[in-house]
Order: C-alpha cells, then sequence, then structure tokens
C-alpha cells in the first residue's frame, strides 16, 4: 500500500513543470523565455496578489503538420504551496485566451485559442521535481497537449549570495508532434534574480531557457 | 537638577531598545531558493526601519538589523514573508 501511495504522489509530482514559478512573489515582474529549435516561448507576467500573476505569452512551435503561433494574454493562480522547513511544493493553474495561427506551409489560418494548465512542483535545496500539463483548444485544428516532468539535483547546496548549479533531466511530449518524450539533460545556473538553463537532448537538439525577476 | 539629570540618564538606559538598533532573526518556512527568496530581500531593504538585510538558506534564516530608534513590529513582520510567499516559523529579537 505504501508504495502504491508513494507511485501515485511521484505521478501527482510528475504533473507539473517548472522552470519558474509561474506566480512569483507579490510585485514581481517575471520575464522568461524557453528555446528549442522546434520551440520558442516568451512570457512576461506581473503578481498582483500573492496568488495571482497575470501576463501575456508569445508561443511558436513546430508541429508535424506545419507551425503553430500563439499570443495569449493569461492568469495564473497558484492553488496551494506547502511551505516547510527544509522543502517547498506547489500547485498552479493557468489559463487564457488569445490568438492562435497555424501555418501548413500552403496557406495560414489566424483564430482563437483557450489555454490552460496545471503545474506542480516540489523543492529542496538539494532536489527538484516537476510536472506541467498545458492544453490549447484552438478553433480550428485539433487539440495540442504539451507535458513536461522534470528533476533535478543541486550540485551542492548554495548560499543566498552565491552561484546555484544544478543538473536537471527534462522529458517533454507534444501529442501533435512527438512519438515519444524528448529527453533533455539540462544545466541549470542562478545567481541572485538571473537564471539561465541550456541543454542538448538526446537527439542533438539544444535548449536555451532564461528568465529573470525584477 | 542632578535629580532631573539622574531621571534622564536612568530612563535611558531603562529604554536601550529605543537608542539602540535591533537584530531581529525570521525563521521561515519554504525558504529553498536563492532565486525564490529574491523576494524577501527586497520587501525587506525597502523596509524604512531596516538598515541591513541578511538571508541565509542553510540556516532557513533573515536576519534583520534594524536603524537606531526603529521598530518593525511582527505583524508587519509575517505579512512580508506571507506576501512573498512564505510561512513565518519563529521571530527572535536582540539588541544590537
Amino acid at each position: 500500500m505504501r508504495k502504491l501511495y508513494l507511485l501515485i504522489g511521484l505521478i501527482l509530482i510528475a504533473l507539473t513543470s517548472a522552470t519558474a514559478h509561474p506566480v512569483p512573489f507579490k510585485g514581481a515582474v517575471s520575464v522568461m523565455t524557453w528555446n528549442q529549435p522546434y520551440f520558442n516561448e516568451t512570457m512576461a507576467i506581473y503578481s498582483f496578489h500573492r496568488k495571482f500573476a497575470f501576463g501575456g505569452q508569445y508561443m511558436r512551435m513546430d508541429m508535424s503538420d506545419g507551425e503553430m503561433k500563439t499570443i495569449i494574454p493569461q492568469l495564473n493562480f497558484l492553488a496551494k504551496r506547502w511551505n516547510e522547513l527544509d522543502s517547498q511544493a506547489n500547485v498552479y493553474f493557468v489559463s487564457g485566451f488569445g490568438s492562435y495561427a497555424f501555418d501548413n506551409g500552403i496557406t495560414e489560418r489566424v483564430k482563437t485559442t483557450a489555454i490552460g494548465g496545471v503545474e506542480a512542483d516540489w523543492e529542496s535545496r538539494k532536489y527538484y521535481v516537476s510536472a506541467k500539463l498545458t492544453g490549447l483548444w484552438p478553433d480550428i485544428d485539433e487539440n495540442t497537449y504539451i507535458q513536461t516532468y522534470r528533476a533535478g539535483v543541486a550540485a551542492y547546496p548554495s548560499e543566498f549570495d552565491e552561484i546555484s548549479s544544478w543538473l536537471i533531466l527534462d522529458l517533454q511530449h507534444v501529442n501533435r508532434r512527438d512519438r515519444e518524450f524528448t529527453a533533455t539533460p539540462v544545466i541549470r545556473l542562478f545567481y541572485r534574480n538571473v537564471l539561465t538553463e541550456v541543454g542538448a537532448s538526446f537527439n542533438g537538439d539544444w535548449m536555451f531557457n532564461f528568465m529573470v525577476h525584477l | 537638577m542632578k535629580k532631573l539629570l539622574l531621571i534622564l540618564v536612568a530612563g535611558t538606559l531603562a529604554n536601550p531598545v529605543i537608542m539602540a538598533g535591533q537584530k531581529v532573526d525570521i525563521k521561515v518556512k519554504g525558504m529553498v531558493c536563492s532565486f525564490c527568496a529574491q523576494g524577501l530581500d527586497k520587501k525587506f531593504k525597502a523596509e524604512p526601519a531596516v538598515e541591513k538585510v541578511s538571508v541565509s538558506l542553510k540556516e532557513k534564516e533573515i536576519l534583520l538589523e534594524l536603524k537606531d530608534g526603529r521598530q518593525l513590529n511582527d505583524e508587519r513582520i509575517k505579512r512580508i514573508v506571507h506576501d512573498a510567499g512564505y510561512n513565518v516559523h519563529s521571530i527572535k529579537r536582540e539588541l544590537k
């Protein structure tokens, strides 16, 4: 029975993402960008409440049958946070509605789409796991579902004024693009309010992510 | 006149908090990442009563040095920590 609970717990934890918390501290502005050869996302958010952040995102993604682009204002909600002395865990929901363009190489169609997502993470000074499930429901085309799972370990327990370095395994799957998960080992470095990640997947694709809290 | 001076001196010595600054040691729950703890550092530095802020992730502590004669009450501290997304575990105070 314990093993079952452990398995359920790990699955729940895996159901999130996280290079960044979707709701940073109240009053913070966060700018972030995730980049791979087939994927670009840039987002800016402002936390107007400790549980809510408002912002906008631009996303571009290569699919098996064309290229998708979205521009979506979104609202992020911190549903639950568990603060312990040695760890923190969170569950977030993301929602939005905006423009959706799809270019199949012959024509480009522009419509609207809704976006929704759930994220969860758990982190200590040494370990980190997260999972994220995002859905796009456009007026045209089939729905897109993006799954991202991450697990990381700190190279050393860093202090507040030190550079922090992590080794992370990133697993990603997009239903309209991938048959299998893409695994990408990532090195994350952050210092104070600036975070950067570089990685290369086992398929040879690069990854570069950047984030700053203002 | 001597008595008056004596009373003033004694009164001042009896209220060292008014003259000297305080150190406030705040133990925080959930503060495991320096990238996320930026909010606490930033918010406490913006407080007029605060002279210096030190963050220790290892000790899960924020150490505040208050300006001489200034105060920052527990409720205000708890509010700042709460708004940054964390919880206060304990608050200890001592004179500088």
